[in-house]
């Protein structure tokens, strides 16, 4: 009963709004999972609101730990917002399924989109989130001066990684700065290095189960990630997110993996920091790899009140207006019209990634739970708890290829 | 067994103006029941404490036999002590808290087994052995605590209000049996009490306190027939002393006291006990008159006509055996000061139209309103300085 | 006799049960936010939901049967019994000797207890980062503080290595509980009588026997209090963890515990894959553990209740 009269009373709003040549100061709710970019953020957001003076985009930001905690629960409950954030791919995918997702294909222009990004957000024809923060590439971050203070230059393979993990040792510098404690970037670590050895075709071949982790060059891969541990600096099991960081923007280690949309935030640390790119170190002989995902993409919530403005909200952030705010400030963009300004780091990420680049695991059907499985094994591999083996019949395990 | 003597004992605080002790000095016979009495805040309980070990003494002495016990621990000065809370231990069983003191002795098992059987027969305490405090009556517990401190048959015993907590009638019961397991035991016995008739009914003599300083330290009987002071008139004995201003008269017929309107012959013997009356003719001086020395006139005939005093009467209480009569005397009543807490016989007016209160025969047909005639018994008269308040006699 | 006492006068049924009219606002309120929602999770429980949409299927007490043989809930229920035998200990020794130090009136008493309870009243969160702060073998001070005394040797990286984060864990929340510890005991002291104590030491006992003999056995309420609060405390725990070595429980799950391991199951643990979370597994263990320590709460009460004393 109570239901019926809120849906009556809802379509009759709507109702209204269609009719009504603008919108009535419509507030739109937003979660985004970067704090440390809000300001970024909210000045693209302040830019929007200047152009549709109608409509008022509220963002909170929730840090990552907690982030889809909030989200899944809220979502549950009804009580997500009216735009949220969620990776490309499987969990979009799932969330569109669950119902809590408004259907956007035909509904937006994505022309503007690059053929990745447009590739990534499509799940069997269907489009229901699209990349309005950009898209970032991982590599290898490193400190320009403590190199040249070494008289080195970056490392493009394990063996002079290794190498040079020792030397650095040796000379009292802390050659690899992770924070380990959350699992999420030696899993990234072991992305680059899996990339490396697969490249575009071979990961195409892995989810097809063609290949598999526990290939002996594949195998390779998860013996480096074990001798890397050695390299990281001291408590790196329990280091968490932003002390690593912080860490790292300090330079008290000499390199650190990191994604292009990481630089801002080294740059607020420590404004002087000076930083190079480089793809990560190659497994083996073969070439040094990066990985590339989107930013998460953003979803229009089933519920919400304002299903138009919020279309009119994703379709302007995908324009060329927002998307160059987005390269200029925060992290690589998804819109091919979009050339970014005077940007090193980003050119270096472009360059990096030419060696070759591979998509993130989760973003894909078959290796979606590859991800969690990996990101609660690596830190038993540090400690030796688990062999390289164990660890990738273990990721093996996780894979569902489509060839299934 | 063991004498105790007190040897100018004295207690100060650290920042009050008064000592809560001071000079105490009393021997303490091999035996002896003393009664330390006095209103709240009188020294008592620190003086008890003092002999206790639980409170240091600022400077003096504490001798149980011959030995200075001042820096002995009070678990090295053989006593026992009975707290007005009874301070049983209530997770012990009685058996336990009677057995206390011996286990912690290290005395054998079987020999504790047969001396708390001893003590809980003299108590009769046997069928309660097993039970917890908790679920004793007050009666009970106050055995208990009694069983646990003679259980060590310590040369001295310390009693601090023991009965204060039991009713009334309980309280009565207690009180001699208290006093004959002392007598049964012969320890000396220290006691400390509030309650005057305690004091009068238990003790071998009565120490009387008052703001730290001793009063008096005599027999019962001495101490409510020849009082030291005006303090320890007025304390003891219930209803209080009547106690007023008067002035010595000498004429022809001997010394008269004259009380306002009324004039009263003195008779040798109280002349002969109060001998410094006799220096103080002509003057002001305290006179005191117990309620039972004061009869109305009516009923005895035969009383001398000089020592007699026509009053009005302003209530007759009834206690059935006696008419409290309380009269209108036109001399100013003598208030006794003091922090007198509950002890309202001590407080008096400073009027000039003082009460005084008769114990009259039930017999008696004097009504409120009616002008009476008491016959005093002039020979038990009690004379004090009016300054000092001192009892007019050589001590 | 039945046709006696068949006319009942109607008042006899409200005068006998009339009275739980005055327990039914209260009641209510337990119903609504207790009773309701533990029904409501018991019956998720019994369910696959994995928390998202409304693709579920009823499967009675699978998820019960599954948790049986799941190690990780076991190796998360371990490491709340380590916690919670280490705080017992420690605050039935050091929380006692504080407390009964603290009884003697020392002087600054207020201050000393005011310092030893301030870490009650912050938050666990606040506290929990600037101990990571402090222990971070990077930007901590603890180590270099170690090495200044001359205590090098145990200057570590303590966190990450799996011997000895739990003991960091423990040692955290012992310092931030310490002070109910303290409060709890000092509360049982200064109940004692004094005159209970003057008796012990008229009857012969010296300092030692009074506190054992006397003073000891009157905290028994104390003790069983303090010792059901801290068994439900330390298997609750989540936020020193949580804060300290994250939501996997760092290092390699070595300080997870029940309520890690529950947050994970039920909301997820990355922000990459929900993958994982399988929300009505999670409430199967949220409750199975509710129901554990429901019973063996019951069972400390009546053990400990048995040795105080009655009256």
């Amino acid at each position: 009963m109570k239901y019926t009269l809120t849906s009556a009373l809802l379509a009759s709003a709507m109702a209204f709004g269609a009719a009504a040549p603008a919108f009535a100061e419509v507030t739109l709710t937003m979660w985004h999972n970067h704090p440390e970019w809000k300001d970024r953020a909210q000045a693209i957001l302040d830019a929007f609101e200047e152009a549709h003076p109608d409509i008022t985009i509220e963002l909170e930001e929730i840090a990552g730990t907690n982030y889809s905690a909030r989200l899944n629960t809220a979502l549950a409950a009804g009580e997500a917002p009216d735009l949220f954030g969620l990776p490309a791919g499987p969990e979009t995918l799932a969330a569109a399924e669950a119902g809590y997702a408004l259907e956007l294909t035909d509904k937006l222009d994505t022309s503007s989109l690059r053929d990745a990004a447009a590739d990534a957000i499509d799940q069997n024809g269907q489009v229901w989130g699209v990349p309005i923060l950009g898209t970032y590439s991982v590599g290898l971050y490193y400190h320009r001066n403590i190199f040249e203070d070494l008289g080195m230059t970056p490392p493009a393979t394990q063996a002079e990684f290794l190498e040079m993990c020792a030397s650095m040792k040796d000379q009292g510098v802390t050659p690899l700065i992770v924070p380990a404690s959350d699992g999420i970037v030696p899993s990234f670590m072991y992305m680059m290095m899996t990339a490396s050895v697969l490249g575009v075709d071979g990961f195409a071949a892995l989810r097809r189960g063609e290949r598999k982790f526990t290939d002996p060059d594949l195998l390779e891969a998860a013996h480096f990630l074990q001798d890397i541990g050695d390299c990281m600096q001291p408590g790196a099991l329990s280091t968490p997110y932003v002390e690593g960081k912080a860490l790292a923007a300090l330079g008290q280690g000499a390199m650190m993996p990191g994604g292009s949309a990481d630089y801002a935030g080294y740059q607020e640390i420590n404004p002087d920091v000076d930083l190079g790119v480089v793809p990560f170190p190659a497994v083996g002989d073969n070439k040094p790899a990066t990985v590339t995902g989107l930013e998460y993409i953003y979803l229009v919530n089933s519920q919400t009140e304002y299903p138009d403005a919020a279309t009119t909200f994703l379709q302007w952030m995908m324009g060329d207006q927002a998307q160059q705010m987005v390269v200029d400030t925060i992290t690589m963009t998804t819109n091919k019209n979009v050339v970014p300004a005077e940007n090193r780091i980003l050119e270096e990420f472009i360059e990096a990634s030419r060696s070759n680049d591979m998509r993130v695991f989760y973003e894909l059907p078959e290796t979606g739970n590859v991800w969690s499985v990996a990101q609660q094994n690596t830190a038993a591999l540090f400690l030796g708890e688990m062999t390289p083996e164990a660890f990738a019949e273990a990721i093996q395990a996780a894979v569902e290829p489509s060839g299934n | 067994m063991a004498t105790v003597s007190l040897r100018n004992l004295k207690k100060s605080y650290a920042g009050a103006a008064q000592p809560a002790l001071s000079d105490l000095s009393i021997e303490i016979a091999d035996g002896e029941f003393l009664v330390l009495v006095g209103p709240s805040g009188c020294g008592k309980s620190t003086a008890l404490k003092m002999i206790g070990g639980l409170e240091d003494i600022t400077s003096g002495e504490v001798l149980i036999g011959d030995q200075v016990v001042n820096d002995f621990a009070s678990r090295d000065r053989d006593i026992a002590m009975v707290f007005q809370s009874y301070a049983l231990y209530p997770h012990m069983s009685v058996f336990d808290n009677i057995a206390f003191p011996l286990q912690i002795a290290k005395v054998g098992k079987e020999e504790i087994a047969r001396r708390v059987q001893e003590v809980a027969k003299t108590l009769q305490l046997e069928p309660y052995l097993q039970r917890r405090p908790g679920n004793l009556s007050g009666g009970q517990r106050q055995r208990v605590a009694m069983g646990r401190a003679i259980i060590r048959r310590p040369s001295v015993f310390l009693m601090d209000e023991p009965l204060s907590n039991l009713d009334a009638k309980l309280r009565v019961k207690m009180r001699a049996e208290v006093a004959q397991i002392q007598r049964q035991l012969a320890v000396t016995t220290i006691y400390v009490t509030h309650d005057q008739v305690e004091a009068m009914t238990m003790g071998d003599r009565v120490a009387l306190m008052r703001d730290g300083v001793l009063q008096q330290v005599a027999s019962p009987d001495e101490i409510y027939h020849d009082p030291a002071n005006t303090f320890v008139a007025a304390f003891i004995g219930s209803p209080a002393m009547n106690l007023f201003y008067g002035t010595l008269l000498r004429d022809a017929g001997g010394i008269k006291v004259k009380l306002g309107d009324a004039t009263l012959t003195v008779p040798d013997a109280a002349l002969a006990k109060y001998n410094l009356v006799r220096d103080h003719a002509m003057t002001d001086i305290i006179v005191g008159l117990r309620p039972e020395d004061l009869e109305d006139a009516a009923l005895q005939p035969d009383h001398p006509v000089d020592q007699v005093f026509e009053a009005q009467v302003a209530l007759v209480e009834s206690l059935g055996s006696d008419h409290m009569a309380h009269v209108a005397l036109s001399a100013p009543a003598v208030a006794v000061e003091d922090d007198v807490d509950n002890l309202e016989e001590v407080s008096m007016t400073g009027d000039i139209q003082g009460r005084c209160i008769c114990r009259f025969s039930s017999q008696s047909k004097a009504r409120k309103g009616d002008v009476a005639r008491v016959a005093v018994a002039c020979e038990r008269l009690h004379f004090f300085d009016p300054k000092t308040g001192r009892a007019l006699r050589d001590t | 006799m039945t046709q006696a006492t068949l006319p009942k006068p109607p008042s006899q049924f409200s005068l006998r049960y009339g009275h739980l009219w005055f327990v039914l606002p209260g009641f209510l309120f337990f119903l609504a936010v207790m009773l309701l929602p533990l029904a409501f999770a018991f019956g998720v429980s019994m369910t696959n939901w994995s928390g998202l949409g409304n693709d579920l299927s009823f499967v009675g007490l699978a998820n019960y049967a599954e948790i049986l043989t799941y190690y990780p809930f076991y190796r998360a229920a371990f490491h709340n019994a380590v916690i919670f035998i280490a705080i017992l200990i420690f605050q039935h020794t050091i929380g006692l000797y504080l407390a009964v130090l603290l009884n003697e009136k020392p002087r600054f008493m207020q201050f000393y207890r005011t310092v030893l309870f301030l870490p009650v009243i912050m938050s666990l969160v606040a506290t929990g980062f600037v101990w990571t702060l402090m222990l971070s073998p990077n930007i901590g001070l603890v180590n270099p503080m170690l090495e200044a005394i001359g205590l090098g040797f145990l200057a570590g990286q303590w966190l990450s290595q799996p011997g000895t984060a739990l003991a960091v864990i423990v040692f955290v929340t012992a310092w931030n509980s310490m002070g109910w510890s303290i409060i709890i005991y000092l509360s049982g002291l200064q109940n004692v009588p004094e005159e209970l104590k003057q008796a012990a030491a008229m009857d012969g006992a010296n300092t030692r026997q009074i506190f054992w003999r006397v003073v000891f056995p009157q905290l028994s309420p104390a003790f069983t209090a303090l010792t059901v609060l801290t068994f439900i405390g330390t298997f609750r725990t989540f936020d020193v963890v949580y804060v300290l070595t994250g939501p996997l429980g760092a290092p390699n799950f070595g300080t997870d515990v029940l309520g890690t391991l529950i947050y994970r199951t039920a909301f997820g643990g990355s922000s990459f894959s929900s993958a994982e979370i399988r929300f009505a597994f999670g409430v199967a263990m949220a409750l199975l553990m509710m129901v554990v320590m429901a019973a063996i709460c019951w069972g400390l009460i009546r053990i400990l209740r048995s040795r105080e004393i009655e009256g």
